[in-house]
């Protein structure tokens, strides 16, 4: 008797064993009545309290998509280097009083390309994810999707409450059908970021102005990168690395890069002798972008400049701007001089950005609805972002406010510049929509692959480099037409 | 239970519990091992990124072993990708496995040899282990900092600061550089274990034989050609084999090893194809599926091989006990 006694607990006890995984998180998913696998992430980010609240489902209209309501956390998908959405959520606790709990950044990956590969994956285990940060380049893999977006209109958004954003923000966040799915707090226009020192030094520059003038076409550029080169005694190369070179010279593109299910290089393949006559001529530092080594070589002098778009001139810690001044990824600013200043470049362009999304599984729909509102309609709350932030929101009547005003100051940039004396002229001539498409980002880093392996002599000759770019498109998405 | 408890018959049977025992193991194991295992098969036969629900037959196997007509067409492309990784996968694990085995096959002698009489063994075996226990994605960190390809490099910092160099090395995307340093790392990481293993399996070899080739006057090459090595097979067949399924399967260091945001093509194993193309949000299901069942072919023949060829000889030893 004792031994089937002892059997039974030792079976019992086994069979816990095997499922022990799933205990720890046995309490919330019992109350949202969810199934219980445990995913490495569910216990850190489902909280769901479903007692708390009650009758509060008010149904304002008849979405196609039906959210749940019922918990009182906000769960945003992000990647780890995202120092916006940071930022955006201690600024929301603290205009609303909430206390910081409230709002959860789920980071998956450690950059953009993480999130676009990795958001699936979570969003197939049980972790709450009711919002989702989109980055420019991938959007529209994701907003195509039904399975992983919900239309804005599901938490009670409507087009018509983007009348003031910019436009290409809105043509961007709508999808092939014409749903609205995606709302930026950012509008994305870039600079060219220098070492003001440096200039001063080598240049004779003493303000952006006079800097803009030494910039002001691709000619110009490189008279000047030359003599920059030559007056550092090769110490120094005015451009930091071929993505941020490649970043504006794609501002001239007419095509986007598939075009009809077809693969488009348009102008591309003219970069990759202008990148070559870059490096050869050391205009370009050539140092790996997203880098220990680009931040050090941003730092050092050994790059005096960077083309830099508004995500990456806010001064809250892990933007560039302030990575460029810490010299190191993720470093601490805090008592160093302000050394970078921005003129607008040879061309304006764009340079990402990032849009909010509302996942399928959201299930906080009133927080998930005043967030979105907070960043990306309420005129105010825009203001407030962009102040203490320093990113250029998504709203032509607040920006035109804070340029005619002149307050805004950059702590990380020389005097306290003010950027969106620079950005707001570019902001205008953005014309993004028609020209991206959902295979962008997979393309954008087998193109920069290439060119840089043409650079690096991985590849013998151009052609080859674009016969391996090519066919590395075609290995990935076997549904694009090559020649 | 209870209606075995009450059954006439004297004799309970207790060999059913058994199965109670082992039941939960094999629900896991058929959810998670099973199950996957067959998918993977099923995969195999799928379409790619759009099309991933539709049968393809055997068109995956096609393109990735013969590839397709026309330089721009899927098949070429994948097809080049695909032996490109495959190439890379037998680079890296046949230079890796040689140093690796070398090292460890001296230091285990060497360690276990009565007559060397090494002080601190202990110590050393310890040491020796260690780097297996930092996980692959320190120790990648590390050598990127180590061996940077700019001027921030330690080593090129210290070139450079000799003169010895003029401009930075680039010891990261530099093909055999890079290919040379994972070779290294990864016997770095792993000739501590293969140590372990060898020893034991020298251990096990009774002193008395050791002692009677002394006196008859044996060198120690002799001895360990002719006795260490033929008692050793055993041992040393299981250490090739997997560590062959082991280097066939290499992932995070190749995976790790870059700077910048992408993969260095000529680090790119078999197992980071397989990832790449399973890992975007668009996958190419069919590609990884069936990338990983010509690896487990591979994998096998070669396994099969090894063991046929080595054991054949050790044959009638076996029919005399």
């Amino acid at each position: 008797m004792k031994k089937r006694i002892l059997a039974a607990v030792l079976a019992s006890a086994s069979i816990l064993g095997a499922v022990a995984g799933c205990s720890s998180n046995a309490t919330s998913s019992t109350a949202s009545g969810a199934n219980s696998t445990a995913s490495g992430d569910a216990s850190s980010t489902t909280s769901t309290d479903a007692s708390s609240t009650g009758g509060d489902e008010s149904k304002v209209e008849t979405p196609a998509v039906e959210l749940k309501d019922d918990d009182d956390t906000l769960s945003i998908l992000a990647w780890e280097s995202n120092s916006d959405i940071r930022n955006m959520v201690k600024l929301f606790c603290e205009e609303k009083g909430y206390s910081e709990d409230k709002i959860k950044v789920v980071a998956q990956g450690s950059n953009g390309e993480g999130g676009r590969d990795q958001y699936p994956q979570y969003l197939e285990g049980d972790g709450d994810a009711d919002l989702m940060c989109l980055e420019a380049d991938w959007i529209l893999q994701y907003i195509n999707d039904d399975k992983l977006t919900a239309p804005l209109s599901a938490v009670g958004i409507t087009e018509d409450q983007y009348k003031d954003a910019y436009g290409y923000t809105v043509a961007i966040g709508t999808n092939e059908a014409g749903v609205l799915k995606g709302a930026s707090f950012q509008a994305a226009p870039g600079g060219f970021l220098y070492n003001a020192d440096l200039a001063k030094e080598y240049l004779g520059v003493e303000n952006p102005d006079q800097m803009q003038e030494l910039v002001k076409d691709w000619d110009t550029f490189q008279k000047t990168a030359a003599t920059v080169y030559e007056k550092s005694g090769g110490k120094t190369s005015l451009t930091a690395t071929e993505g941020g070179l490649w970043q504006v010279y794609q501002a001239n593109r007419t095509k986007a890069w598939v075009v009809d299910g077809k693969l488009e290089m348009d102008t591309a393949t003219d970069f990759y002798d202008i990148a070559k006559s870059f490096k050869d001529n050391k205009y370009m530092a050539g140092v790996p972008q997203w880098d220990g080594a680009w931040y050090a070589a941003m730092n050092d002098g050994t790059a005096m400049g960077e083309f830099a778009s508004t995500w990456g001139l806010t001064s809250g810690k892990g933007s560039m701007l302030s990575n460029f001044t810490a010299g190191s990824d993720g470093g601490d600013t805090a008592g160093l001089d302000a050394k970078f200043a921005l003129c607008a470049g040879p061309t304006s362009y764009f340079w990402g950005g990032t849009w909010l999304g509302v996942s399928t599984k959201c299930n906080s729909k009133t927080l998930a609805k005043e967030f979105i509102e907070f960043f990306t309609v309420n005129a105010d709350t825009m203001k407030k972002y962009s102040e203490k932030t320093g990113d250029f929101c998504d709203n032509k009547t607040v920006m035109k406010g804070l340029v005619d005003a002149k307050t805004n100051k950059n702590a990380l940039l020389k005097d306290g510049q003010d950027q969106f004396q620079i950005l707001y002229s570019q902001a205008d001539g953005i014309k993004m929509d028609g020209i991206i498409t959902k295979y962008d980002s997979k393309i954008k880093g087998f193109f920069n692959d290439s060119v840089n392996g043409y650079l690096d002599g991985t590849f013998a000759t151009k052609d080859d480099a674009i016969v391996d770019f090519k066919q590395k498109v075609k290995a990935a998405f076997p549904e694009i037409t090559v020649e | 239970m209870q209606n075995t408890a009450r059954k006439p018959h004297k004799m309970v049977s207790y060999s059913k519990y058994g199965y109670f025992f082992i039941l939960p193991f094999f629900l896991v194991y058929s959810f998670f091992m099973i199950y996957p295992l067959i998918n993977t098969f099923v995969l195999s036969f799928k379409g790619n990124g759009i099309t991933s629900d539709q049968f393809v037959g055997l068109q995956n196997y096609q393109f990735l072993l013969f590839g397709e007509e026309g330089q721009f067409s899927a098949g070429a492309a994948i097809q080049k990708e695909f032996l490109n990784c495959l190439g890379n996968t037998f680079i890296l694990w046949v230079g890796n496995f040689v140093i690796q085995l070398l090292l460890s096959l001296l230091l285990a002698v060497w360690f276990s040899d009565v007559r060397v009489k090494i002080k601190g063994t202990g110590f050393f075996k310890v040491v020796m282990y260690l780097p297996n226990i930092i996980t692959a994605a320190s120790v990648a960190a590390i050598f990127l900092m180590i061996f940077g390809n700019t001027k921030y490099g330690a080593v090129n910092s210290m070139l450079l600061n000799f003169g010895w160099i003029k401009d930075a090395f680039p010891f990261i995307n530099d093909a055999w550089a890079s290919r040379i340093l994972v070779m290294i790392i990864q016997s770095w990481m792993w000739f501590g274990n293969t140590m372990l293993l060898l020893m034991s399996g020298i251990f096990g070899i009774d002193n008395s034989i050791y002692e009677a080739a002394s006196i008859d006057g044996s060198s120690g090459l002799h001895t360990f050609f002719r006795i260490t090595m033929p008692i050793l097979k055993p041992i040393f067949i299981y250490v090739v084999i997997t560590s062959l399924i082991g280097g066939l399967q290499m992932f995070d260091i190749p995976y790790l090893l870059h700077e910048g945001r992408t993969i260095r093509p000529t680090l790119k194993t078999a197992a980071v194809f397989i990832y790449d193309n399973f890992h975007t949000a668009q996958p190419n299901y069919g590609y990884s599926a069936t990338a990983s069942v010509i690896l487990f072919i591979i994998t096998a023949a070669l396994g099969v091989f090894i063991y046929k060829f080595n054991t054949d000889s050790t044959a009638p030893k076996k029919a005399k006990k």
